[in-house]
């Protein structure tokens, strides 16, 4: 057992932190619309030209091949700078890359991955329907086999950024036929293409962050299907694997510069029902001590997941673990900034804005990529062993 | 960076569990209706045979010379069989006697000739070169030492130095609680925390003793869920049950893990030892709590009797909650977290 990092690791540490100083966009992150698209890709292609992108990407794929424990500096130090979120961008490098470079043909890397790496695509993820969101292998969205084509109908929903991707990760039904996880293929569907319809949903914080993607008719060469036509389960379950790398981390970070954040805010905000601050007052100062133990713990959690990840070929149910601890401590982080703030929390304006936007978002983090109802079932029966 | 045992560490842990699990199984309390603290004792010689004791204490003080790493490791399975807190006593005032100029008194204590108690303040206390309050000891031994430690130091004292000692009946029925005071007394060693950071250390310790509860506590839950029967197939088989246990691993995890980055960070800077630890003992004792008040609730009506084991679980849970301070006691520490600096 050991916390410490090597020399070289150290030294490392303090490239990443000087190289980030002098290129992270210090110009606050748009909000909504097509905006947020440019934005993300010139900070990708920022990190393209410092050599810095595809941190966990392998070298023979353009990426930069860090080692696990460099990853995880990387994301730290982004996460200590305060650099923007990989936002519309995270489907392409944490889902859609690592895909394509486990499971993709040779025409298909060749093609995606160095645009992904370079800051040309927005990609998506089309797999929740209506009728298909926790229990995702109920999916109708069909797809019939027409020649070397695919032709595609039906509806996806709740996809993330979806306004704006040129591509999409398309989980469709090819065989209804077969039972339910046996009839599914993985393809990439063009946003350009004739037949499909995007329509943005308004969010509870009021911009645009998912949509509606409607498929009538709309043809993909087979040459876009990745692994298998009726194999796309397996390629799904990989997908939503990479999802729980230490990418996570710059969003722990951000979480536990909030914590501080919000103490500091504390120790200014006079109490309006006592003398002192409200720091001072005692249930606020135990609320945001536990606040600082959790966002502590939930860093160790991570770290203690890099250490099985050290060990271990592919990573188990484990990792399930620091990801419903964040999005439920990213929720009582915003419930305790309600306590301090007070009645500032319903003024849209001005510099009690950003914590009721960050009230309100954190909404989604229980939800989005596996509902924490779903995080524990995961967790009851792979990690623990009980009967389904 | 590696935050999981290597090979010799988990021996070291196996070779611990083992012993305990047939010695002093947690199920042993079961048979006592009150503390017997002789029964406890028996065990001492053991554990000093084993060098439980001077685990982690350098060769020139007559340790084993592993450090706080391989001491974890150790307090987390004693919390899991709910072994003495005061083995925790015994190995801080090891150090101190050693560090003070007494090894005989040291060597006494590692052999087990001696024991110690663990003397908890109930309140304000003053400790120091010269100590004052009020305390609990737990197991008190006439002939032995007793413990007293906060953030300024630890000291090491005898039963005989405090005022009217007290027999009090324990809510943990597996130590004795005596009450007494301390009136500017002298202790027998003093250390304070600049010399050498032992109360973060012991704070730790407490914090994998805290662990070891939580996750003995879950395991019990675990097993009785997959076995009991209800509605025509196991309780664990539902999804209200289901969550209860994902909530006890998901408390386990954040423990342990918190637990062993503060037990690597004893050799850190004041500042971040300091956060590190209190954030160790504030979630490792939340999710002791919570893993031993769900181990009751999910054995039911069986939970609630005295026959069953859940209830020592939670007992003990609080009783390491209190020792050192709780969390109001140490959240001024957590007040700053140094990695967002």
């Amino acid at each position: 057992m050991d916390h410490q990092f090597t020399e070289d690791d150290r030294r490392f540490r303090q490239d990443v932190r000087a190289w980030l100083a002098d290129n992270a966009p210090t110009e606050p992150r748009p909000d909504d619309g097509p905006a947020i698209r440019a934005f993300d890709l010139a900070w990708q292609k920022r990190q393209y030209a410092g050599g810095w992108a595809g941190v966990s990407w392998p070298s023979e794929y353009g990426g930069r091949g860090l080692s696990l424990i460099r990853q995880m500096i990387w994301f730290e130090e982004c996460g200590r700078r305060g650099t923007p979120p990989l936002g519309s961008l995270s489907v392409a490098l944490n889902h859609a890359g690592p895909t394509l470079i486990m499971l993709g043909t040779e025409a298909q890397k060749a093609f995606h991955l160095p645009r992904i790496l370079r800051g040309e695509d927005v990609w998506c993820q089309g797999f929740s329907e209506p009728g298909a969101g926790s229990d995702l292998a109920g999916l109708r969205t069909r797809g019939v086999i027409d020649g070397d084509h695919l032709l595609v109908s039906g509806q996806k929903i709740w996809t993330s950024h979806a306004h704006l991707a040129r591509f999409q990760e398309l989980l469709v039904r090819t065989d209804p036929d077969a039972p339910r996880h046996a009839g599914l293929t993985w393809i990439i569907c063009d946003m350009t293409a004739p037949g499909v319809t995007v329509r943005p949903i308004r969010t509870m914080v009021g911009s645009h962050h998912y949509c509606e993607v409607f498929y009538d008719n709309v043809r993909i060469p087979l040459t876009h299907v990745v692994g298998e036509v009726n194999g796309g389960w397996s390629v799904a379950m990989a997908t939503l694997s990479f999802e729980r790398g230490p990418g996570l981390i710059t969003s722990q970070m951000a979480l536990a510069r909030q914590v501080a954040d919000l103490i500091a805010l504390a120790g200014g905000l006079p109490d309006p029902m006592g003398e002192g601050t409200m720091l001072q007052d005692d249930a606020v100062r135990g609320r945001l001590a536990q606040l600082n133990a959790e966002v502590a713990a939930l860093r160790s959690m991570t770290r203690m997941a890099v250490s099985r990840g050290l060990r271990q070929a592919a990573p188990g149910a484990e990792t399930s673990l620091p990801a419903l601890y964040y999005a439920e401590l990213a929720q009582r982080v915003q419930q305790a900034a309600i306590e301090v703030l007070g009645p500032a929390i319903l003024e849209r304006e001005g510099w009690s804005e950003a914590w009721t936007h960050e009230y309100l978002r954190a909404f989604m983090d229980t939800i989005a990529g596996g509902a924490s109802e779903i995080r524990r079932n995961i967790i009851a029966e792979r990690l623990l062993g009980l009967p389904r | 960076m590696d935050l999981l045992p290597d090979a010799e560490q988990e021996q070291i842990a196996d070779s611990v569990a083992a012993f305990l699990r047939a010695q002093a199984p947690a199920a042993r309390l079961l048979e006592r209706d009150r503390p017997h603290a002789s029964a406890e004792r028996g065990l001492w010689p053991r554990y000093a045979a084993l060098g439980w004791f001077g685990m982690g204490l350098a060769e020139d003080l007559g340790g084993v010379g592993y450090g706080p790493a391989e001491e974890a490791l150790l307090y987390r399975e004693i919390g899991r069989t709910l072994a003495s807190p005061n083995i925790l006593a015994a190995r801080l005032a090891a150090e101190v006697a050693g560090r003070t100029g007494q090894p005989d008194v040291g060597q006494s204590l590692l052999a087990g000739d001696i024991t110690a108690a663990v003397a908890n303040p109930t309140g304000r206390c003053r400790l120091g070169p010269r100590c004052s309050g009020r305390f609990q000891v737990l197991d008190a031994d006439p002939d032995g030492r007793v413990v007293a430690w906060n953030d300024d130091g630890v000291a090491v004292l005898q039963l005989n130095q405090f005022k009217i000692v007290r027999s009090i009946p324990s809510l943990d029925a597996g130590v004795s609680l005596a009450v007494g005071e301390l009136e500017d007394a002298t202790p027998s060693a003093w250390i304070s925390a600049q010399e050498a950071p032992l109360p973060a250390f012991a704070m730790v310790m407490v914090a994998a003793m805290a662990c070891g509860v939580a996750e003995a506590a879950a395991a019990s839950a675990l097993d009785y869920v997959k076995f009991r029967q209800q509605f025509g197939r196991p309780i664990g088989s539902f999804q209200a049950i289901k969550h209860h246990c994902a909530n006890m691993a998901l408390a386990n995890e954040a423990a342990w893990a918190q637990t062993v980055m503060a037990t690597l960070s004893l050799d850190d800077d004041t500042a971040t030892r300091n956060f590190e630890t209190a954030a160790a003992k504030f979630v490792s004792t939340e999710a002791a709590n919570l893993c031993a008040a769900l181990n009751v609730q999910l054995h039911g009506g069986l939970g609630y009797a005295a026959e069953c084991d859940a209830h020592l679980y939670v007992k003990r849970a609080r009783l390491l909650e209190q020792l050192g301070g709780a969390r109001r006691a140490h959240r001024d520490k957590l007040m700053s977290f140094p990695m967002t600096a």
